[in-house]
């Protein structure tokens, strides 16, 4: 019982905070609240791992500082409730759903051994285990965050009702952003579209996977469906550029606080969007600090096998220097840190291409799983890989949509730096484990961190075939603006 | 004026490459739906299950501390070694989540074949099977083999790590052992 009444306050609770940030897009309001509550978890979390250590506790600490700090948050935003009718209900109504799915007719996660570690630890968790127990590299592995949701109960039981609940808000996200990119094509064209990617994703079995399987991949695509939308759109959806920021940080803070690439993935999304117009390098700065607070507190709480004792603060000076580092560009030398920031995709796929020829041999096995995986379905993903390289190979004869190179460039750039993550983990620099065909191969997995992205793009991308103009080869071709990223004002100065 | 676009497309050209769409979607659906390995998107449980109960029905990956934790309680396991020196590979996270003492100092024993085929033998062995991982060997998980005998000891305190065959570990009751290879240090 403890469990559906949780989950029917953290309900409420994602749509009083996440109204007061974005109260018009329910697709964005939703999401925005689960992350604030994702975070406020993590933190009260840390607060009471610190307690602990001054020999303070008493018994389910972590679960009433988390409830009263969440219902801290939402206070102010009470009176926006009467207002929220269809957040409610949608929120309440993914409540109900998860909590049939899992409880009634008991569907649960594909047997998979991350996930059961993910859960065991969740108990652990729950039961009032300490923080330090997953101060391993192992434990590093499969997040943190996560493992504080499911464990978000008392008496080791675990609430695995969150994971249905994140892969719809990771739905209702990629609709409202997809909606929102298409608002330029007819109506025709949109379900058309629409029709056709999503016949070519949802028969094929990942997708399906990903409502029930427990790791953090879902999680990870919720916070970068949140960051990328308001990096695109953001002038459009909010209200002021302090909401912008706000969600921008609560997805980075997420993204890095769920998987051990997450931190990686937040920084290159900061870079890739760091120069677009109206940005600010405090914004820029503000990011970057939060990825690291929000490792930082990962490190800190659960004590990282990766910096111990007397090296402890070696990390956040690094940090506080990097930072410092960055701010120091933008001062003296802010046409290099901008011109740096553009050539991210650039120079992640140097090092890429560099990394595969230098260890060619060694990354042969992990090539050929991908390619097994993603092109042969051996890897759950079906066929659909096909199709979106013959659209993007389309797309150089059109005149070509400019969200759709957008999208292209971020979705590929992430793409890259998974690869440049799994390699560091466990392909040439980590346990030679990349690359295993299946669904269950770690980078086969990583993949899901981008599915939101990809089904907007490849829905731009089928609208694009079947209406743009055919302009001969064209490498870089003739540009449509069908939404003009930087040149719109704040909705707020709009009026 | 993109919804210009669109009309003015439609009337010209939407209609081939619609039928080009239908095609290769119709193609990729059915190589979705028939040309990959079927594979079930979730489980069904009955009731909620702890992952130690999850354990008892399926031989999960890193389940290994978990079905020793349930079937033989709080115990010591020594010469278990480590993923790098051939050993069996317990995370201390998970050993610490179900209560178990380990000893990682010294790899398993390299039991002979005919030392293997004798300890399961011995009548009252009963073995019971589960995974670890381990990396450079060639294989990602390697199979184990916890052995006990009631008869010759019903409450075991101490399960000693041992390598049955290339790829095949065993972790051996302590007396079981001693009565195959003696005293064990």
């Amino acid at each position: 019982m403890l469990d559906l009444t949780l989950l029917v306050f953290i309900a409420l609770a994602s749509v009083t905070i996440g109204s007061r940030v974005v109260s018009k897009h329910l697709w964005l309001t939703l999401p925005i609240g689960l992350l604030a509550i994702v975070v406020l978890r993590v933190a009260t979390y840390a607060v009471t791992a610190f307690l602990a250590q001054l020999q303070v506790s008493f018994e389910n600490l972590d679960l009433w500082l988390f409830i009263a700090s969440v219902v801290a948050v939402s206070i102010p935003g009470v009176k926006n409730l009467p207002k929220q009718g269809w957040a409610i209900l949608v929120s309440v109504g993914f409540v109900a759903l998860a909590e049939f799915g899992s409880r009634v007719l008991g569907l649960f996660t594909k047997p998979h051994g991350d996930s059961l570690w993910i859960l065991a630890l969740a108990e652990y968790v729950s039961g009032g285990g300490s923080a330090s127990v997953m101060g391993t590299s192992m434990s590093l592995k499969r997040g943190f965050s996560l493992i504080l949701m499911l464990g978000l109960g008392e008496g080791k039981t675990r609430i695995d009702e969150f994971m249905p609940i994140i892969f719809g808000m990771l739905a209702i996200v990629t609709i409202g952003f997809g909606l929102h990119v298409m608002r330029g094509f007819s109506r025709r064209v949109l379900v058309i579209a629409t029709a056709a990617v999503a016949a070519t994703v949802f028969t094929a079995a990942m997708p399906w996977i990903a409502v029930f399987y427990v790791n953090g991949h879902t999680l990870v695509a919720l916070g970068l469906m949140v960051v990328v939308a308001t990096m695109l759109f953001g002038n459009e959806l909010f209200a002021s550029r302090r909401a912008q920021l706000f969600t921008v940080c609560l997805g980075l803070s997420v993204v890095t606080l769920t998987r051990p690439e997450g931190a990686l993935l937040s920084l290159v999304v900061i870079a890739l969007f760091a120069n677009r117009k109206g940005s600010k390098p405090t914004e820029v700065l503000v990011s970057i600090a939060t990825v690291f607070a929000s490792f930082l507190t990962w490190m800190y709480v659960v004590n990282s096998y990766l910096l111990t004792g007397r090296v402890a603060w070696l990390l956040p000076l690094g940090m506080v220097i990097f930072v410092a580092g960055v701010w120091a560009l933008y001062r003296w030398v802010p046409k290099l840190i901008n011109r740096l920031f553009a050539l991210t995709p650039l120079i992640l796929l140097t090092v890429f291409v560099g990394l595969q020829i230098v260890f060619f041999d060694a990354l042969q096995k992990g090539d050929r799983s991908l390619f097994t995986n993603l092109f042969l379905g051996f890897g759950a993903w079906g066929f659909m890989l096909w199709g979106f390289l013959v659209i993007n190979v389309l797309s150089f004869f059109l005149e070509r949509q400019r969200i759709f190179g957008t999208l292209m460039r971020v979705l590929g750039t992430l793409v890259l730096t998974s690869f440049l993550a799994k390699m560091v983990d466990g392909g040439q620099f980590g346990a030679p484990t990349l690359g295993r065909v299946g669904w269950d191969d770690s980078l086969n997995r990583m993949w899901f961190h981008f599915i939101g992205l990809f089904i907007v793009t490849a829905v731009v991308g089928v609208a694009q075939v079947l209406t743009s103009k055919f302009v001969g080869f064209n490498f870089k071709p003739r540009s449509i603006d069908t939404v003009d990223l930087e040149a719109t004002p704040a909705a707020g100065e709009n009026k | 004026m993109i919804a210009q676009q669109g009309r003015v497309v439609k009337k010209f050209k939407l209609s081939k490459r619609l039928v080009a769409l239908v095609v290769a979607v119709l193609l990729i659906v059915s190589a979705n739906l028939f040309l990959t390995k079927r594979t079930i998107p979730f489980q069904r449980l009955h009731g909620y299950q702890t992952a130690a109960e999850m354990i008892e029905n399926k031989n999960w990956n890193w389940g290994l501390a978990f079905i020793v934790s349930l079937n033989q309680g709080e115990v010591t396991l020594d010469h278990l070694g480590n993923l790098e020196n051939n050993g069996i590979f317990i995370p201390d996270e998970l050993a610490q989540v179900t209560n178990l003492q380990l000893d990682a100092k010294v790899p398993p024993i390299a039991l002979s074949a005919e030392d293997s085929f004798a300890l399961r033998q011995i009548a009252g062995t009963s073995a019971t099977i589960s995974k670890t991982r381990c990396l450079n060997r060639g294989y990602k998980y390697c199979e184990v083999d916890i052995l006990t005998n009631d008869s010759i000891n019903d409450s075991p305190k101490r399960f000693v790590g041992v390598r049955l065959s290339d790829n095949v570990f065993g972790l051996v009751e302590a007396r079981l052992l001693e009565k195959v290879i003696g005293q064990v240090n």
